[in-house]
C-alpha cells in the first residue's frame, strides 16, 4: 500500500485547489463589488453637490 | 433569542457583526487547518488495510458531511423566505448553494480518487455515490434557478421551493448504505453504538471537520455580505439611472 501516496498526493490537490478556487471566488467578488460601490459613491456624491 | 434574531435580520446589522467576526473566523481556520494537516499526516498511522490512502479520509468525509449540512441549512433558510419571509434567508440560501456544490465536488472527486485504490474503480453507481452525485446535481440546479430569473423575488421562492423538494435526497443520501448493498463503507462516526474509527484516526477526523466547518462559515458570511453588498449597488445604479436628466 505504500506505493498508493500518488492518490493520497492528488485527492489534497484537488481539494487544495478547490479551497483556494473558493476563496479566490469570495475575495475577488468582494473587491470588484467595492470598486463599483466607490464608483457608483463617487458619482451619487458628485450629484448631491 | 428572539430579540438576537430579529436584530440579525437587520441587514446593516448583520454587516457591522460580520465584519467585527470574519477576520477573527478566518485566523481560526487557518490554525484548525494546520492542526488538522499536522494530525493527518504526521500524528496518525497508517491503516492496517488500506495504508495511507487512509488519510484521503480526512478531506473526503468533512467535504461530504458539509454537502449534506450545507444542503440542510438552504432547506431550513427556504422555510425562511416562504413561511417567515425573513430578510437575509433568501440571502443565505443563494450565497450557500455555490459553496455546497464546491463541497459536493470535492466530496466526489477525492472519493473517486480513494475508490481506485481500494475498490479497483474510479466509479460505481451504487446507492450512496449516485444520491451525492444527485445532490450536486440538485445545486447546480438550484445556481440556475436563482441567477435565470430576472425578478429576486420570484427567483428565490422558485429556488426556496426546488429546495424543500430536494431535501429528500438528504435521508437518502444518509440511509443509503443501510438500503441497498453498495461498495461504500457503512457510517462508522455517527451511528447507534458510537464511532467504530480508533481515537487515533477519529481525532485528525474531527479536527478535519471543524477546519472545514470554519471554512464554510467565513466563506459564507463573506459571501452573504457581498450579496448584500450586490444588492444595494443594485439600489444606487436603479436611483442613479432615475435621477439622471432625459
Amino acid at each position: 500500500m505504500s506505493g498508493h501516496w500518488h492518490y493520497v498526493i492528488a485527492a489534497y490537490a484537488v481539494a487544495g485547489a478547490i479551497i483556494l478556487a473558493m476563496v479566490a471566488w469570495v475575495v475577488g467578488d468582494y473587491v470588484a463589488l467595492g470598486r463599483r460601490m466607490e464608483r457608483l459613491g463617487g458619482q451619487s456624491g458628485r450629484r448631491k453637490t | 433569542m428572539t430579540t438576537m434574531f430579529a436584530r440579525l435580520a437587520n441587514p446593516t446589522v448583520f454587516l457591522v457583526l460580520t465584519r467585527r467576526l470574519l477576520p477573527a473566523l478566518a485566523g481560526l481556520t487557518a490554525l484548525l487547518f494546520a492542526a488538522g494537516l499536522y494530525l493527518s499526516f504526521a500524528a496518525s498511522p497508517a491503516d492496517y488495510q488500506q495504508g495511507d490512502t487512509v488519510r484521503i479520509m480526512y478531506v473526503h468525509v468533512p467535504a461530504a458531511w458539509l454537502s449534506m449540512l450545507i444542503y440542510t441549512l438552504i432547506a431550513i433558510s427556504a422555510l425562511g423566505t416562504l413561511v417567515w419571509r425573513h430578510p437575509l434567508a433568501d440571502v443565505a440560501a443563494k450565497t450557500a448553494a455555490p459553496l455546497g456544490a464546491c463541497f459536493t465536488l470535492l466530496c466526489l472527486l477525492t472519493g473517486s480518487i480513494w475508490g481506485r485504490p481500494m475498490w479497483g474503480a474510479w466509479w460505481v453507481w451504487d446507492g450512496r455515490l449516485t444520491s451525492v452525485f444527485v445532490l450536486f446535481l440538485i445545486y447546480l440546479g438550484l445556481i440556475a434557478l436563482q441567477r435565470t430569473i430576472e425578478d429576486p423575488g420570484q427567483a428565490a421562492r422558485a429556488a426556496a421551493i426546488m429546495a424543500i423538494v430536494g431535501f429528500i435526497n438528504i435521508p437518502i443520501i444518509k440511509f443509503s448504505v443501510d438500503w441497498w448493498n453498495t461498495l461504500h463503507q457503512p457510517a462508522s462516526v455517527f451511528r447507534l453504538g458510537g464511532p467504530s474509527v480508533d481515537p487515533t484516526m477519529l481525532w485528525p477526523l474531527m479536527v478535519m471537520a471543524a477546519a472545514f466547518l470554519f471554512l464554510f462559515v467565513t466563506l459564507h458570511l463573506a459571501s452573504m455580505r457581498n450579496e448584500l453588498l450586490r444588492r444595494r449597488i443594485r439600489t444606487i445604479a436603479l436611483l442613479n439611472s432615475r435621477t439622471q436628466p432625459a
